[in-house]
């Protein structure tokens, strides 16, 4: 497998002066399920239109199956889009729409419709082939759109915010519906979201921008357990963030000076040196509360710090500590069966925090000491 | 039951303006002129009758349909030529201007001359067309012809241009808003799939406009068919058109019952146009939906 | 109602009142209104008029002798006084649009030409319904500066010379008939059959390739000939050729050998009229040196008045008018009253327009 989409250095300022594309540089590989991961405005969008050919970059170039098609209109990229209105045309039915690229490019007609009812049954529409889109349902003209982007076998299915029009119920089903399908044809996808749950779940590498430039790149695990930043670490899911010094390194450890603490955390490939500043974050899944700081594992960070609520959520409780430095730690407790929410701490009580090693993410501090 | 009075009093307190308006204004004039269609005419002037022999003339004398031909020969081609120039024009507008300020003032551009007479806007086209006009000087100076031709002006050529040039603001306006309204999504759906902008244009654009190109057209041509003084001013001998006949009708010849039966007819004409052009409309805007 | 709305109620109130006193006091100050030709109501004689009478003189134009009975048909109250000729002065009578004149009040009627005063036209049931006020003739009229000396037209036929073509006008009335019936050798053009009817369409739709424009008022043809679309025409003798003349258009009238159609025009006076002190006071200037001299200079049409023209006009004037010439009026084709005829000639003088 080589890569498919090959954008170097990309930058795109618009007329207005704003640049919503900032160097950059990305490579997909051939069957992957890649999404662009940001806010709105931080050119995601962008970066598909381009790759799409809706708008052509002031610098740098893409390459498609190893093809310069920086300069190529759209019409002549073996890419397709799904766009977030899905861009169905009005005036043609189901099946005129699915056909309608095959019909311009003069395909036999029999074989026009033979591959339109391939594509529909794909997405299960045989049924409203001859229904107009306005008579269909938001997810059904979702598939619609789906099933006229991928009849021409495109080498890249690009989706633009493909969920978004729908409603929570339908969204979820069809998280997995476009999986099922990514992995039953094959092809390439590359999808913008603005929807960190979406990527986590759909995607097999996720792009998370931060204003026209790429924050970090990793599969979906990599981005949620070693954020390289804050801004990835705070997007994604929810991160305790702890600032400090780096004191020591041995090996594969590092000693770190939070607060009036040692903490120690697992270096993950970083390189420091002693007196640097350094980030740690820490998901509240991944610490946990102890009665008793002796029952703690040898090697644990042990955080001390007052319980100022806890918020019963279901199948968790969401407990926030107030630390010894100031800080807020939150920590999510999980609750067997067995246990009663009258085992849940109590306001006021104080407890100790626990977080093993290999659970504290560093990075290096943003901005200095 | 006190409800429903109620709301039956207050609903008909709501319809009755418009009602009457309509009344008034629309309903008992055209009753009054298809009663005169039935009169006959007496010299010097007519006496209420009713007969046929109004309606009975336009079809055996040929002078009547010959100009209802005509009109909607020139309704027509105005409609046509409107939609030529005009269409473009919007379209140029809404696609092909970036800047919100200049696509502002080019509309207004367009639509400022509505607010000029009439009469002034076809008489520009005389001092244009004319023997000794701007275009003959023109081409006379710059040696494209010895000696100025006539061919311009006082025949259905420069009622067409005349008539063309005040109507397209009215294509413009209606093309204008809709192709406005024209996700630009559906557009690069198309390209995305494959297709070249002129394929693009033909299949997406031009049938998801028709509407305003319908709407604009059954103005100009409705116009057109009741217009009597670009036959007056620019027309030439063969320019007399189906509202002169009536002026004719009405004036000179006082004989108001035969130009109240050819009213009628003309009514009926402009209304089949108006509502196939609705229809068509109805049915392009639910597409848009 | 909100103390602002009231107010403005009030003064838009107010403003009503006063502009109705306002309208109604230069109405009893007198007033005439007339419906009638280009150049009847010019400033150069009717200023001194309003001046000495106190009668505020406005006009509504038309372009033929058919546009008076459309626009009287049409409701009263408008218009005191028209001035149609003597071809439609009949159907005014007829159709109970105009009132007998009070000859008792018109001092200088006996002055006017017996011809005019005893025409059949404006007399009914023993009553004088019009006062004669200008006459003339339709002659025709051409550019000599785009018509040579030795190509002078002297024939209607020029009208259908292809050597003119696109510059050839002609009046858009039922005048063409009469010009196509002469042409076809018909002098009883005011009594033409349906078959001398024909005859004329079929040639004026043969002329119709060779016309650049039927025009439709005075105004209009001086454009043409200014212009130089047309080189051309037919006109209202005298007028038309005077206004070219001002803005140096060489232009020159002449009687055709198939004859000219003759014109005479009288004042009548609406049918319940509200002005008649204004009306009574217009006529007697109109016959008057003051009336018939201002329109003969203004409008270059002979006067119904000879004892005033005499008066008023130098030698040459009074002989170029034909004022003292009997035989002249006599030589034109004075237009007669077509009666019911009147519908048919408009008919087929609509279908020429109407062919193509």
């Amino acid at each position: 497998m080589g890569s498919i989409i090959q954008l170097d250095r990309l930058r795109k300022t618009f007329p207005g002066g704003v640049t919503a594309v900032d160097d950059v540089s990305l490579e997909i590989e051939e069957g992957e399920y890649v999404t662009l991961l940001g806010p709105s405005g931080c050119g995601k969008t962008t970066v598909l239109r381009m790759v799409a050919g809706f708008e052509s970059p002031n610098n740098g170039s893409i390459r498609l199956a190893g093809e310069d098609v920086t300069e190529l209109p759209p019409y002549r990229r073996q890419v397709n889009m799904v766009f977030q209105d899905y861009a169905l045309f009005p005036h043609m039915s189901v099946s005129q729409n699915v056909g309608y690229g095959l019909r311009i490019a003069g395909v036999p007609k029999s074989e026009i419709a033979d591959q339109v009812r391939k594509a529909l049954d794909l997405v299960e529409l045989t049924s409203k082939a001859d229904r107009r889109p306005n008579e269909l349902s938001g997810g059904e003209r979702q598939r619609v759109a789906l099933s006229r982007a991928i009849i021409r076998q495109p080498k890249v299915l690009l989706l633009d915010e493909p969920l978004s029009a729908l409603d929570a119920n339908l969204r979820e089903n069809m998280r997995v519906e476009l999986r099922h399908l990514h992995q039953r044809l094959g092809l390439t996808f590359v999808m913008v979201t603005h929807d960190q749950t979406e990527a986590l779940v759909m995607s097999d590498r996720v792009v998370v921008m931060e204003q026209g430039r790429v924050a970090q790149i990793g599969t979906p695990s990599d981005l949620y357990d070693h954020p390289a930043s804050t801004y990835v670490a705070s997007f994604i899911g929810v991160s305790n963030v702890l600032t400090g010094h780096v004191v020591k390194s041995h090996g594969e450890e590092i000693t770190i000076n939070y607060g009036a603490e040692h903490m120690t955390a697992v270096r993950n490939g970083h390189a420091y040196s002693d007196g640097d500043p350094v980030c740690m974050t820490i998901r509240p899944e991944k610490a946990s509360l102890l009665a008793n700081p002796k029952s703690a594992g040898k090697k644990a960070n042990l955080l001390k710090g007052t319980v100022r609520e806890v918020l019963f959520q279901g199948s968790i409780a969401r407990a926030s500590i107030d630390l010894a430095s100031g800080d807020t730690f939150i920590v999510d407790l999980f609750l067997p069966n067995t246990s009663a929410q009258s085992d849940l701490p109590q306001h006021g009580s104080a407890v100790t925090v626990a977080v093993e090693p290999h659970n504290v993410n560093t990075f290096a501090a943003e901005g200095g000491s | 039951m006190k409800l429903q009075t109620r709301k039956r009093i207050a609903t008909l307190g709501v319809l009755s303006p418009p009602v009457l308006w309509a009344l008034i204004f629309l309903f008992i004039p055209y009753l009054i002129m298809f009663t005169y269609s039935f009169y006959l005419k007496k010299f010097p002037t007519f006496e209420p009758a009713f007969q046929f022999g109004n309606y009975a003339q336009l079809v055996t004398d040929a002078q009547y349909y010959q100009v209802l031909f005509r009109t909607a020969k020139i309704s027509i081609m105005v409609g046509l030529f409107s939609v030529l120039l005009g269409y473009p024009f919007a379209y140029f507008l809404v696609f092909k201007i970036k800047s919100d300020r200049v696509r502002a003032m080019l509309y207004m551009a367009v639509i400022v001359p509505l607010w000029v007479s009439y009469l002034l806007r076809a008489y520009t086209w005389k001092t244009i067309l004319g023997s000794e006009g701007i275009l003959n000087s023109f081409l006379v100076w710059s040696g494209i012809l010895d000696a100025p031709t006539d061919i311009f002006l006082y025949n259905q050529f420069s009622m067409v241009v005349t008539l063309t040039y005040i109507y397209v603001p009215f294509i413009v306006m209606p093309a204008y808003a809709s192709l406005e309204k024209i996700p630009r999504s559906l557009i690069e759906a198309s390209k995305d799939l494959g297709v070249r902008p002129l394929r693009t244009f033909w299949s997406i654009t031009l049938p998801l406009s028709s509407p305003g190109i319908a709407a604009g057209m059954t103005i100009a041509f409705c116009l057109t068919f009741g217009d009597f003084i670009a036959p007056a001013l620019v027309g030439g001998p063969n320019g007399f058109m189906i509202a002169n006949v009536l002026t004719s009708q009405f004036g000179a010849a006082l004989n108001w019952p035969l130009g109240a039966a050819l009213s009628i007819v003309t009514l009926l004409i402009v209304l089949t146009i108006i509502s196939l052009s609705d229809t068509l409309q109805r049915s392009g805007k639910l597409e848009l939906e | 109602m909100s103390s602002r709305v009231r107010k403005f109620l009030k003064s838009t109130m107010a403003v009503t009142a006063a502009s109705c006193i306002f309208a109604s006091s230069a109405w009893s100050a007198g007033q005439v209104n007339l419906l009638t030709w280009e150049g009847y109501a010019d400033d150069s004689f009717i200023k001194q008029f309003e001046k000495d009478s106190g009668c505020d003189v406005s006009a509504t134009y038309v372009g033929s002798n058919d546009d008076f009975a459309p626009k009287l048909a049409g409701g009263g109250g408008v218009y005191d006084m028209i001035s149609p000729s003597i071809d439609t002065t009949k159907i005014m009578i007829e159709a109970g649009f105009v009132e007998a004149v009070d000859l008792s009040k018109v001092a200088r009627f006996n002055e006017v030409y017996e011809k005019f005063r005893t025409a059949e036209g404006i007399n009914h049931d023993g009553k004088v319904y019009g006062v004669p006020f200008s006459w003339g003739s339709i002659p025709f009229m051409y550019r000599t500066d785009k018509i040579s000396e030795a190509d002078a037209p002297t024939s209607l036929k020029v009208l259908w010379d292809p050597k003119y073509k696109g510059k050839i006008s002609l009046w858009d009335d039922k005048s063409s008939i009469y010009v196509a019936a002469r042409v076809a050798g018909n002098q009883n053009i005011f009594e033409l059959n349906d078959a001398e009817l024909e005859a004329a369409k079929q040639k004026l739709i043969e002329q119709k390739p060779l016309v650049r424009k039927y025009w439709s008022t005075a105004g209009e043809l001086v454009d043409l000939f200014a212009g130089g679309e047309v080189w051309i025409s037919n006109t209202w003798g005298g007028y038309q050729s005077n206004l070219l003349a001002e803005k140096n258009i060489p232009v020159k009238e002449f009687i055709p050998e198939e004859g000219a159609e003759g014109w005479m025009d009288s004042w009548m006076i609406v049918k319940g009229t509200a002005n008649t002190e204004c009306v009574y006071k217009f006529i007697n200037m109109a016959i008057s040196e003051h009336g018939q001299c201002g329109m003969s200079n203004y409008n270059g049409y002979s006067s119904s008045n000879p004892v005033a023209a005499k008066k008023c006009m130098s030698a040459e004037q009074f002989t170029k008018l034909h004022q003292d010439d009997p035989d002249y009026l006599d030589s034109l084709l004075l237009w007669v009253n077509l009666g019911a005829r009147l519908e048919h000639y408009t008919n087929i003088w609509n279908a020429v327009k109407a062919a193509n």
